[in-house]
């Protein structure tokens, strides 16, 4: 799988003649920028001047016939393609581990609005925060809302299978795609039209959801919209445990409410969310967000307080105190210069086996030597099951470097979560940190099988090379 | 470290308790905000309109931050061509509303500026600005003397500006005009030259102190005691650079939007039945903190719609000229102004803002702006008794 010998020059030269200088560079400051995306390990790593691994170009298109250009020379050419949207994966997927094509989509932008149909047509490269701007100033919201909105595109909420804050009521992105527009090798441009259903062979676009790249490039996305909500309505409670809160939601959920945010925080987290609540020390806290249609959410406020009847009602505040701090991603900046490692992990499991898998986890992380805090709280809900989100923070010991100390950490989070047969990711995907585990998860026969579909549709593996293991 | 925290290793062992608590009490107030903000995943990037429009990592906030870091710590070079990403900043601040830390991006970079001209490594595309200033006084070349400047003095100094100077030089007159409908008496100097707005985000100090002396004595001597500026840029540098030096200005510098609403209990407007869209600057409604103080004044003339884009207030989006983009790159420059110029005109044709920079960069990409004072020519009356 080696690729044709071209050397740097040549590809510069001969992408410029495609493109235009404008849309080309080999510029070190370039290449060094697209050599991480935001997985904490690198940017440990980028702290020391330490470089994953150097694209020998970056080419920035500004149209669907510009990323058709680039799929068929880096097809032609055999060359490693790796397509990079906002940068804000934590899993080091958009890492153009075998160099290459580094191919930034951030200029394929266009936002086009469909008020009869309520969907918007909308290029990969959008940015998420102007595009719900844009969506709320014309009386309308996407309901999605990543930790990374104000920093991520829509390609690669695609291609991760992102999900946001309110995603109980509105889904997560792979509930919202209608259809897309994607380049697959050797430069085709597969359109999938977007309407409310369609039962005309397999669903094509749902091979793209996740798929990191690895399939083909994203250019432009069709997302259902809403109508911006009428009404919010703000609560939140205090639980003895967590077996308590969880049961309280899956009841919400059987009785067919659907709130728009729910987060159940474990005992330590709730300290931090819940810090204005004495009351709520010792207890799992929960926020809910309730929105849309007056009546409905009236009806669901009723539900809602019926199935927390035995917990302690804590008011508006907790869930106000995190409407302003819910995007201050400050932790990292300010103590990764400190040598603290931190990470966080998500992960999906049943009801069934939701309060042991939490256990596990965290008993595994709290184990692991230098671990410092290590908490979590459920963030997704599902009439099935739940996702949970950890996150650790630890000082690597004496003779241990950051990397062991955060592979250790990993393992045991993964390893306690496959013992539950939970999934590996709820939303942050695989990329190249969660590679070691995706055959456990699948299973050997499910993993041949995306082997195929890969060599099916890109038997060169230009696009991603590296990525998952695959 | 917060209480939560306290209580959350409360579980670790005491060896790495120990451990942590010297790194919160010892080492993390040592951290530098360059390489905080250089860890961040760009919170900030969707309001930037460098990043937005140009695409690319390298240009995006964080992105910058990370080669300056880099750059500082001597993992690059300082090269010209390693540098040139940081000159990409508009320095509009566009990013500090939305950075969890407050952070300045462009006072965050500007050391390496500096670095950067003391080494000779600065792109030289800066060579044209720096002659501009030191040789006509203004940021885009020569000007012509007009009639109306006059050197009479009086309580009410106008310092135009670079913009006005070259490209705009009636909005001073205009100005004059609608200082004296409030009932005040105004002059300017023939001999104004360049605040040194510019050579500061250069981060050319030299040629910035040699200006900014030069400027805070014949200001001083001139008796005024209002200067009274007609760009944003300019009272940024007047009200906040300057002290920075310890360069003192005698007059109460102030923006003419400030003034017009100082004086806006007396002034009697006339009807005007239009819908417009303002353009806020964000040196203005940002860096000066008055976020909605173009929205108050036209709010006040009866008859008129105001309309605000999608991007406004402390949220606004850039237009202008007044930026080292217009010397490094200036075709996207002009996609920057074009985006802003289709988000305005998406609301109404009639676009009013309060910069003089605003206005070139807007028209330059196709539009018709008026500036604050051209639009209130008409539409004061004059004052009440």
């Amino acid at each position: 799988m080696s690729r044709k010998k071209i050397s740097d020059e040549k590809l510069y030269k001969e992408l410029v003649s495609l493109l235009g200088p404008r849309k080309v560079s080999n510029k070190l400051v370039d290449l060094i920028s697209y050599s991480h995306d935001y997985w904490p390990i690198s940017l440990l790593w980028f702290l020391k001047g330490e470089i994953p691994s150097l694209p020998s170009i970056v080419v920035f298109p500004e149209s669907l016939r510009d990323v058709v250009k680039v799929v068929r020379y880096a097809y032609d050419n055999e060359i490693p393609l790796y397509a990079y949207g906002g940068g804000t994966g934590v899993l080091g997927g958009a890492v153009p581990e075998y160099g290459g094509i580094v191919i930034d989509l951030k200029r394929l932008r266009h936002i086009k609005l469909y008020e009869e149909d309520l969907y918007v047509d909308v290029g990969a490269g959008t940015n998420g925060m102007i595009l719900e701007n844009y969506l709320n100033k014309k009386g309308y919201t996407l309901g999605h809302f990543p930790q990374s909105l104000y920093s991520s595109t829509v390609g690669g909420w695609i291609s991760t299978k992102a999900i946001g804050q309110f995603s109980t009521k509105y889904g997560g992105i792979e509930d919202m795609l209608l259809g897309l527009e994607v380049v697959v090798p050797p430069g085709e441009v597969i359109h999938i039209k977007p309407n409310p259903r369609a039962a005309v062979g397999p669903d094509i676009k749902h091979l793209f959801i996740e798929a990191e790249g690895m399939f083909g490039i994203i250019t432009r996305a069709y997302l259902k919209i809403h109508p911006y909500p009428e009404k919010r309505v703000l609560l939140s409670f205090a639980s003895k445990s967590l077996a308590d809160a969880l049961e309280s939601v899956q009841n919400i959920l059987r009785r067919g409410a659907k709130p728009a945010v729910v987060r159940i925080y474990d005992k330590v987290e709730t300290l931090k969310w819940f810090h204005m609540k004495k009351k709520a020390k010792g207890k799992i806290g929960t926020i809910i967000i309730l929105e849309g249609d007056n009546v409905l959410v009236e009806a669901e406020r009723k539900i809602v307080e019926e199935e927390f009847r035995n917990a302690e009602p804590m008011g508006e505040e907790p869930v106000r105190y995190w409407l302003e701090k819910r995007f201050d991603v400050r932790e990292l900046p300010e103590y990764a210069p400190l040598g603290i490692v931190i990470d966080t992990i998500e992960v999906a499991v049943p009801w069934s086996r939701a309060v042991d898998l939490y256990n596990d986890v965290i008993n595994a992380m709290r184990d692991i030597e230098g671990t410092l805090i290590a908490y979590a709280h459920a963030s997704h809900f599902y009439p099935q099951g739940v996702c949970f989100y950890f996150i650790f923070g630890g000082i690597p010991p004496k003779g241990i470097s950051a990397t062991e100390y955060y592979e250790k950490i990993w393992e045991a989070a993964m390893n306690a979560t496959l013992k539950h047969e939970g999934a590996i990711s709820h939303h942050h995907g695989i990329g190249r940190m969660r590679a070691k585990w995706i055959r456990k998860d699948l299973g050997d026969a499910t993993m041949e099988l995306l082997r195929k579909v890969k060599n099916a549709i890109d038997e060169k593996k230009i696009l991603n090379r590296g990525n998952m293991g695959v | 470290m917060s209480g939560w925290i306290l209580e959350a290793i409360k579980g670790s062992s005491f060896k790495t308790k120990l451990s942590a608590m010297k790194k919160f009490f010892l080492e993390k107030s040592k951290v530098e905000d360059l390489t905080k903000c250089s860890l961040c995943p760009n919170m900030c990037r969707y309001a930037c309109p460098v990043s937005i429009v140009d695409g690319k990592e390298t240009t995006s906030p964080a992105g910058k931050a990370r080669i300056a870091y880099l750059i500082k710590h001597g993992y690059i070079d300082l090269t010209t061509e390693n540098v040139l990403p940081l000159y990409y900043c508009l320095s509009c601040e566009s990013c500090t509303p939305h950075c969890f830390f407050q952070f300045n991006l462009s006072e965050l970079v500007r050391p390496i500026r500096v670095e950067a001209i003391m080494r000779g490594e600065y792109p030289k595309q800066l060579n044209n600005l720096f002659d501009n200033v030191m040789n006509f006084g203004c940021a885009f070349g020569e000007v012509e003397k007009r009639e109306h400047e006059t050197n009479n003095r009086g309580d009410i100094l106008i310092f135009r500006g670079c913009v006005v100077r070259k490209f705009y030089p009636e909005l001073s007159k205009i100005a004059t005009e609608v200082i004296e409908k409030l009932g005040y008496k105004s002059f300017m100097i023939e001999d104004e030259i360049c605040c040194g707005y510019l050579l500061y985000e250069a981060g050319h100090d030299e040629y910035f102190m040699k200006i900014a002396k030069r400027n805070a004595e014949r200001i001083n001597r001139s008796g005024a005691k209002i200067l009274l500026t007609l760009s944003p840029e300019c009272t940024y540098t007047y009200r906040i650079i300057y002290p920075r030096y310890k360069i003192k200005m005698k007059p109460r510098v102030m923006h003419i939007t400030e003034f017009i609403k100082e004086n806006m209990g007396k002034i009697r407007f006339s009807e005007r039945k239009e819908r417009i869209v303002i353009h806020d600057p964000p040196k203005l409604t940002i860096s000066l903190n008055k976020t909605r103080i173009l929205l108050e004044i036209l709010s006040e003339i009866p008859g008129l719609k105001v309309l605000r884009p999608m991007r406004n207030g402390k949220n606004t989006f850039y237009a202008g000229v007044s930026n080292l983009l217009y010397w490094i790159d200036k075709e996207l420059l002009l996609e920057i102004n074009r985006e802003r110029l289709r988000e305005l005109e998406e609301e109404s044709n009639i676009i009013v803002t309060a910069s003089p920079s605003a206005k070139r960069g807007l028209e330059i990409a196709g539009g018709k702006v008026y500036d604050l004072v051209e639009y209130l020519r008409d539409t004061i009356e004059g004052v009440r008794d």
